[in-house]
């Protein structure tokens, strides 16, 4: 199989999972159960058309979201992969809302929370769409690539051996960065249970100690990035190499063979000498 | 220096940690890290840090459309990611077989490639090919690219192929090409070959006086001795004239009219030398007859500083006029591009040397200019001249003025120096097409009033199409 046929192999494989999983999700949330009866009613003829019960509302639904994914996919683009985590995000939402301290949609619309799944559901869906975004981000930039190496004149075995790489290399990173995630995720019960009397007993609310920490966070990031290029660039700018040797004082090529006068056949007039 | 692309991950994951913070989700919160974590860790593992490049094969002398190989390996260490390297060359080279661009994936291992290709050089020329270039990138581009040069030198001196002529045994195949007529030089050996004969002058050997002569003189009027002057052991003299103006450059980068030029001087110098003459090379630019004069000593009145400047002295200290001001503008100096006349093998490599070099305003001097440099060498000599140049009826004063100046440092009484006007036809060489062949025979065409004035003047114009005619053939045609 070609490299460029195994990546958009991987991107609609991923977009489908997310889409699906994400789909499957919102359908169990408490928010996807107080629409139902909406939707039930606006997909009525199509319910009646096939003798299906409310049930399959569930399948339009999901249908609808597929269909969708495979359309941003198809576009291979980068907005497109950029509708794409926009459609599994906000049907990720409710499924978000169920499992937060303030729900403010509760406070316009009362409903039962009646989740079916569970927060750990949640936040692996979450990972897997956090996953699918940075993956296809970066695939269709590896595809750029290919065809910008291409028209550079690299040779198509090289741009292959390249994305091989490439992906193997996102997909380690991504890998890796999901379980350091899950590995935090499954670590905070515990950290909160050491911290909590800590923080508590802090005279400000939680928000403003939330943000101040997100700031610092991603101040933080900047400030390790930024640091970690410098370095890049110092190394790179470091004289790697050995001295230039001595310029010979007279360069002595290998010289060919002159060419041979008996062998030219281009001239052959001899000009009289008659001034 | 990060991308902006870096950016944009950063403040999705802190706005998924905000909106954690606002609805108080913990699956937000660890989400929003997850991009941040992303980074970092792609940052750390980092972009390939070290390639070291190594060139096999040695420099080499070569002629015009022959091949070269060369081989480079780098070696690729640290980090991950990928990286491009490539061997620059000139312009003119045609790689013909192999490549001289590689990109390779540098995984957790060093990484060792080699390229090797075969090329074309198809100009003349010195090629020093110093480095080699690289450049590494973050496999998710989250950093610039590393670019860099790494040191490999490799030179390549191409020559250029003389047009080389031989003798023919077809008797009608001979050409009014002449060989010089005389040459005369003012030091060396003196030969058995009688010249003249002249007054003595202080310093001459008394062997030389002739007797006969003198006293035949004496009797008739008083005066000094008569001695016999032998021909010096010089040679006859060739003088070429090479015109680097920006017209020669009509053609394609490989295929110029000068390229073309500078095979017929090449052709000439082998041909002349072959045959015990010496022969001198100058190279000059036809448009500096443009502005020949143009730069004489300006007479710009000097500025009075102390009357303009009075007042301002009262409130400031004097001011000192600046030297741009006093330096009137000066025509840009360029050396002269002259070899005087010699003989020999090593006179031959001298003007393939310079050949080597020659490009277009290869030098600042007008025709004109170039004769008047070497007027000491030509003055009272009969040698022969030889003005390889492109022709064109809209550009004539120059090698006009050129000839006259020729003229009048050259000859003697009765007798003219033979002056041959190489013509390379540069419009056909520029020709790609049907079309453009017909407008060139066209301006062909309007070129001929001129070579008749040019004949008037007692020159032979030779006219060398080199896409239909070989050296020989040009010089043929121009039979008696």
């Amino acid at each position: 199989m070609r490299p460029e046929t195994y990546i958009r192999g991987t991107e609609l494989g991923m977009a489908l999972a997310s889409t699906y999983m994400v789909a499957v999700t919102l359908i169990q949330t408490s928010f996807f159960e107080v629409l139902r009866p909406y939707l039930a009613f606006a997909f009525s003829p199509f319910l009646m058309g096939m003798g299906a019960d409310s049930t399959g509302v569930d399948f339009i639904t999901m249908g609808l979201a597929m269909g969708l994914s495979f359309l941003f996919w198809r576009r291979g683009d980068e907005a497109g992969f950029g509708r794409l985590f926009m459609l599994n995000m906000l049907m990720f939402f409710p499924a978000i809302l169920d499992f937060s301290m303030f729900n403010w949609i509760r406070l316009i619309i009362q409903y039962d929370l009646l989740s079916k799944v569970s927060e750990i559901w949640v936040f692996t869906v979450g990972l897997l769409l956090q996953a699918t975004y940075l993956t296809l981000r970066y695939t269709g930039r590896f595809r750029e690539l290919r065809v910008e190496l291409l028209e550079r004149g690299a040779e198509e075995a090289d741009i292959d051996q390249v994305s091989i790489g490439q992906v193997t290399y996102l997909a380690e990173l991504v890998i890796g960065t999901a379980a350091i995630s899950a590995v935090l995720y499954l670590a905070v019960p515990y950290v909160r249970d050491y911290i909590g009397e800590e923080v508590s007993g802090m005279p400000y609310p939680h928000i403003i100690i939330g943000f101040i920490c997100a700031m610092f966070i991603a101040a933080a990031t900047i400030i390790y990035l930024r640091g970690g290029a410098r370095e890049v660039e110092k190394l790179a700018a470091q004289p790697e190499q050995p001295p230039e040797p001595e310029p010979a004082k007279e360069p002595e090529p290998k010289e060919e063979a002159e060419p041979d006068e008996g062998t030219e056949p281009e001239e052959e007039a001899e000009p009289a000498e008659d001034g | 220096m990060l991308t902006r692309d870096i950016m944009e991950l950063i403040v999705s994951g802190v706005t998924f940690l905000v909106m954690g913070m606002f609805l108080g989700n913990l699956v937000l919160i660890v989400l929003g890290l997850f991009p941040i974590i992303f980074l970092s860790l792609g940052l750390l593992i980092g972009q390939p840090r070290t390639v070291e490049i190594e060139r096999s094969g040695e420099d080499q002398k070569i002629w015009v459309d022959s091949r070269v190989s060369d081989k480079i390996t780098a070696t690729v260490r640290g980090g991950v990611g990928l990286v491009t390297f490539g061997d620059i060359l000139p312009p003119s080279f045609r790689l013909d077989e192999g490549t001289n661009f590689k990109i390779l994936w540098k995984g957790v291992r060093d990484r060792e490639a080699t390229i090797g290709y075969t090329a074309t050089c198809a100009k003349r020329g010195y090629f020093n090919l110093k480095t080699v270039g690289w450049e590494a990138h973050h496999p998710l581009q989250i950093t610039q690219n590393t670019i860099g040069e790494y040191s490999a030198p490799r030179l390549y001196i191409v020559q250029p192929k003389p047009l080389l002529v031989k003798r023919i045994r077809e008797k009608k195949a001979i050409t009014n090409i002449p060989m010089p007529m005389e040459a005369r030089i003012k030091f060396g050996f003196p030969t058995t070959d009688f010249r003249e004969v002249r007054d003595y002058h202080p310093g001459d050997s008394y062997r030389n006086i002739n007797w006969k002569v003198s006293a035949r003189v004496l009797s008739s009027r008083p005066g000094a001795l008569q001695v016999n002057e032998f021909e010096k052991e010089g040679k006859k003299v060739v003088w070429i004239f090479m015109d680097s103006a920006a017209h020669m450059a009509l053609g394609t980068t490989v295929r110029s009219t000068l390229e073309y030029a500078v095979r017929a001087v090449l052709g000439f110098t082998h041909f002349y030398l072959s045959r015990e003459c010496q022969v001198g090379l100058c190279i000059y630019d036809y448009d500096a007859h443009e502005w020949e004069g143009a730069y004489m000593k300006p007479t710009m009145p000097s500025l009075n500083l102390e009357s303009a400047l009075g007042d301002v002295d009262q409130i400031e200290g004097q001011v000192a006029p600046t030297e741009a001001a006093e330096a009137p503008p000066a025509r840009p100096t360029t050396p002269s591009r002259v070899l005087f006349p010699d003989m020999g093998k090593r006179q031959q490599y001298r003007i393939w040397r310079e050949m080597l070099n020659v490009d277009i305003k290869y030098s600042g001097e007008s025709l004109r200019e170039a004769i008047h440099s070497c007027r000491r060498h030509i003055v009272g000599t009969l040698p022969l001249f030889i003005i390889v140049t492109m022709v064109d009826a809209t550009k004539i004063d120059g090698l006009v003025q050129g000839i006259k100046e020729l003229y009048k440092y050259s000859g003697k009484l009765r007798q003219r120096p033979a002056i041959i006007v190489f013509n390379v036809q540069g419009y056909n060489i520029a020709a790609q097409d049907t079309e453009e062949a017909i407008a060139a025979e066209l301006l062909d065409y309007q070129n001929r009033p001129v070579y008749m004035a040019l004949r008037g003047l007692g020159v032979n114009v030779v006219n060398w199409n080199p896409l239909t005619q070989s050296f020989a053939q040009s010089l043929i045609k121009q039979r008696a």
